[in-house]
């Protein structure tokens, strides 16, 4: 310790003038601002002064740790007067850091130093007039510049001992500063692919990202102190051998770091559905036609990476899907054909948020097919993604509505096959195919309406219309009013929809929007379409204590069935194992995680059977904290509520078995 | 126990090699010269003697210490001059005496500066604007003003006039008869040295060729001169262990590294032509040229 603080002080004291000089230019930056010149700028005397000091003061503080860091011992064993400190009672450790610690409270002191006037004479530091520097005024703001003035000082004795060795160890230290610049930012661009940076900047906590960002910030920083350390300790008063100590030891640090980095996102990019802490979107071929489902959520302890799979619950094969990004944005940008052989879905092309949607597909009847980038991308900003797409029933066409048009293109080929200018309000269209050739379009408008309390959801108009491709025409067909929200599921045959307006479940004409009847008063009534066009309606009972099941006519009106469930919170129709029948799962708790039971509903006769048990892998979203995570290995069935429509689906493993 | 003991000490610079398994000991109280021309691997030698660099093999023990890596700790008790007078320049001597204060256990400023007074040179001046002679003075002021028990001086007198050589040496012998210290000191300077030093070590080409007492030395190398006509008599001087034999004119000069009397007598160099052979006494000087210049062979 004794020797270490007669380095520091014998630093300090043949430096002081840097100290000084800092005082002078803060004083500097205190009066200048009372020139005449000055006035004109728009910003307060106080505003000024602060600016100018924080100029003044960075400015100091950046050359005085340039100067320092590429003096304070490379100028020593240059000029080989190192060995006056070796040949005393001195260890290396007590010399370096002796040395550094002085080198950096100059560093620091000079450009406090040059902040006292302003602080003195009412400059103001918040940094409040000048909007981009805001944050450099707050304390995270002077924590940053810290670090950096940190890393120019150890940077500039590296520097300065490579350079001034005159070795030919410069040529290895270029190489390997390639080398490691490569694994590093290869390490770090593909988080930066994955959408991890962008998304994992969270005002609180410390997550994984924050993490990996401190090992990449005060990684550097440490290889750099550590080799400025090494060169003292080992290269000792030989400049050469100093250098080769300092490069030995920078370079292995820095690429030991590349190496764990390169591991980290490894590690951070193989996050599995097991991963997930839990579920944001998930989607299913319509009516249960495949074992395959679509999900994506944040990845447990992984903040920031929100990776997509496909699924498929009977196999458990699990497919990576780059959907994860863009279902940011909107509801799930991932289809999978009514036939259940094919799913798409929109992936970024290259950096996340900037480059195109490129749409991706996968056959998924084709034991080990991978997923194939399509010919067809779209724009991948905000203004201009694509607000609503649609697969065709047989997984060949693809329809979108992107800017102010609705186009359709042929998946294999990439081919336009339709581009129709739209008019009107385009803040949410939904696209749905009526066939091969009949794309119908539901765009949705907010309806103007009185002042709501703040969180009251709106009311929306509905416009539909019809695309005929073979002729390239699009015609108005209907328009309803006072949708709430976005639901709608239309009738397998597309003739038909179910809309919630803002008390009652309602049955469309899906064409015109005429409405055909009223399937349930109750906001907790939801409802589904059978084949042969009837419709299946939960509500809870009017008795109390147990839910119903109705199965309606296809004309929503008359009732053909009732089924009661004592006991029951939850009800979900799963699929008709045959025409005359439907399977369903209820649960006497609201919790998704306990034992489902399983019922096989005979719908000509009434008759019920239960099938047992079943444990169900519940895709919930994930709570705030991230604590759960979703297990989808061995159950035998997921659960989970489906975002574009609201509806709560199940598909189970043995689906279509029975 | 040996201040100062070297076990097989080797360092490579990529190819070339700088020391050769050099392997001595410096006795306590003893004044060891080590001796050698340029490039003979001195400056390597006192590098690892001061932990300043690391041998490729081997090792260099000061007061009983690694000095590698215990480098601090051995020097605790050990004053250096080094070949370069390497102080800061901006610090007077008074200033490097209150830094270095602060590193040993005891410090003598006030003989320190007697000792600058002695010397002539001023104590607030800073270092970078004394003489070379000077800083070579405040060096030595330096390493004296701790007490050392063994001295390292790394060619003290290097690039110093006569005056200032002399005055080195002066405080050498005056600190040797007053404490004792044990020396440690490398020089070109042998006409000083043979003064004071009581061992006597020479490296040739990074090996030590001589590790030896100065009064034995002294006394087994002589100068044999004797007329050419009695060349044949030079097979003789094998006897004698001739380390460089050269004509002069019509006399052969021989320095050999065996004499004594008997063995002297048994080469019967003089005698068969009436003539004695001429045999003088050598200078430490003469003896290291003799041992590490190019030694010249006598045609018949």
């Amino acid at each position: 310790m004794k020797g270490f603080l007669a380095v520091f002080e014998r630093e300090l004291a043949e430096r002081r003038l840097l100290a000084a000089m800092g005082l002078g230019f803060g004083i500097v930056a205190v009066v200048l601002p009372l020139l005449p010149g000055f006035q004109r700028t728009g910003s307060t005397l106080a505003e000024l002064r602060g600016g100018l000091a924080f100029a003044v003061a960075l400015l100091l503080s950046a050359l005085t740790a340039v100067y320092l860091g590429g003096s304070i011992l490379a100028s020593d064993l240059v000029e080989r007067r190192l060995g006056f400190y070796f040949a005393r009672p001195l260890s290396g450790w007590a010399l370096w850091s002796g040395k550094i610690a002085a080198a950096v409270v100059l560093t620091f002191g000079t450009g406090l130093l040059a902040l006292l006037p302003a602080v003195l004479f009412g400059g103001d530091l918040s940094l409040a007039g000048y909007w981009s520097l805001n944050r450099m005024g707050q304390p995270e703001g002077f924590f940053n510049v810290g670090v950096g003035l940190l890393f120019l000082l150890f940077a500039a004795n590296a520097v300065s001992v490579m350079v001034r060795s005159r070795s030919p160890w410069i040529a290895a230290d270029m190489g390997a500063l390639i080398l490691v610049w490569a694994v590093l930012w290869s390490a770090w661009y593909r988080l930066v692919l994955a959408g991890v940076v962008d998304l994992a900047r969270k005002p609180q906590g410390v997550d994984s990202v924050a993490r990996a960002w401190a090992v990449w910030v005060w990684g550097p920083l440490a290889a750099l102190a550590a080799a400025g350390a090494a060169q003292v300790l080992l290269g000792r008063t030989d400049l050469r051998r100093a250098h080769r100590a300092l490069s030995a030891t920078l370079w292995s640090l820095l690429l030991a770091l590349g190496i764990a980095s390169q591991v980290f996102t490894l590690w951070m990019v193989s996050a599995g559905p097991g991963d997930l802490a839990g579920v944001t979107q998930a989607v299913a071929a319509p009516a249960g036609s495949s074992p395959w489902i679509a999900i994506t959520g944040p990845a447990m302890n992984r903040s920031g990476y929100n990776p997509g799979f496909l699924y498929n619950v009977d196999s458990g094969r699990v497919v990576r899907a780059g959907f994860g990004l863009a279902s940011r944005w909107w509801e799930a940008p991932v289809r999978i054909s009514a036939d259940g052989r094919r799913a798409v879905w929109l992936e970024y092309q290259e950096r996340p948020f900037s480059s195109p949607l490129v749409l991706h597909r996968l056959d998924l009847d084709r034991p080990g097919a991978r997923p194939v980038a399509t010919a067809i991308s779209y724009q991948g900003i905000y203004q201009s993604m694509p607000k609503g797409f649609a697969l065709s029933p047989d997984g060949r066409r693809i329809a979108a509505v992107r800017d102010d048009r609705l186009t359709v293109d042929d998946v294999a080929t990439g081919r336009l096959l339709a581009s129709v200018r739209l008019t009107g309000d385009l803040w949410s269209s939904r696209p749905a195919f009526v066939g091969p050739d009949h794309i119908r379009l539901y765009q949705f408008a907010a309806r103007p309406s009185p002042p709501k309390p703040p969180f009251t959801p709106l009311d929306y108009d509905l416009d539909i219309s019809e695309l005929d491709l073979a002729t390239g025409m699009m015609a108005t067909t209907g328009r309803l009013s006072g949708v709430r929200g976005f639901v709608g599921i239309p009738s397998p045959n597309g003739s038909r929809i179910i809309m919630r307006t803002r008390d009652q479940l309602q049955l469309h004409d899906a064409r015109t929007g005429e409405p055909l009847a009223v399937l349930g008063a109750s906001k907790k009534a939801s409802a589904s379409f059978l084949s042969g066009g009837r419709i299946a309606v939960t509500n809870p009972s009017a008795l109390g204590g147990a839910l119903e099941l109705r199965v309606l006519a296809p004309d929503g009106v008359a009732e053909l069935r009732r089924f009661r469930f004592e006991n029951a919170k939850e009800l979900i129709p799963v699929d008709q194992p045959s025409p005359g029948s439907l399977r369903v799962v209820t649960s006497g708790t609201e919790d998704p995680r306990s034992p489902w039971e399983v019922r096989l509903l005979d719908l000509e006769t009434g008759g019920v059977q239960s099938q047992g048990t079943r444990e169900l892998a519940a895709l919930v979203p994930p709570d705030d904290d991230h604590e759960t995570r979703i297990s989808l290995e061995g159950k035998q069935g997921v659960v989970w509520t489906e975002l574009s429509t609201l509806r709560k689906r199940v598909i189970l493993k043995d689906s279509g078995t029975d | 126990m040996n201040p100062i003991v070297l076990e097989g000490l080797t360092v490579r610079y990529g190819d070339r090699l700088a020391l050769d398994n050099v392997s001595f000991a410096v006795p306590e109280g003893s004044v060891y010269a080590l001796l050698g021309r340029n490039g003979a691997g001195k400056s390597s030698l006192i590098r690892c003697l001061l932990g300043e660099q690391r041998p490729a093999s081997g090792r260099a023990l000061l007061l009983d210490r690694n000095v590698w890596t215990e480098r601090a700790l051995a020097l605790e008790e050990v004053g250096v001059v080094s070949e370069e007078p390497d102080a800061p320049p901006a610090m007077t001597a008074r200033q490097l005496s209150r830094f270095c204060s602060r590193l040993y256990r005891t410090w003598d400023a006030a003989g320190l500066e007697a000792r600058l007074r002695r010397f002539g040179v001023s104590a607030t001046t800073p270092f970078g604007k004394l003489s070379k002679g000077q800083k070579g003075q405040v060096s030595l002021a330096l390493a004296l003003a701790s007490s050392p028990r063994l001295l390292v001086l790394d060619d003290p007198t290097l690039g110093l006039d006569a005056v200032a050589r002399k005055a080195v040496f002066e405080e050498l012998i005056g600190e040797l008869a007053d404490r004792g210290i044990t020396v440690f000191i490398t020089t070109h300077d042998l006409a000083g040295v043979e003064r004071i030093a009581d061992r006597v070590g020479v490296l040739r080409a990074g090996r030590l060729v001589l590790d030896e007492e100065m009064e034995t030395l002294k006394t087994r190398f002589r100068r044999v001169s004797f007329p050419r006509s009695q060349a044949a008599g030079a097979a003789r001087l094998e006897a004698l262990a001739p380390v460089a034999v050269a004509a002069r004119g019509w006399e052969v000069e021989a320095v050999v590294s065996n004499y004594d009397e008997e063995s002297f007598s048994a080469s019967r160099l003089g005698g068969e032509d009436g003539e004695d052979p001429e045999v003088s006494v050598l200078t430490l000087e003469e003896i290291f040229i003799a041992l590490t210049g190019e030694v010249q062979e006598v045609k018949a």
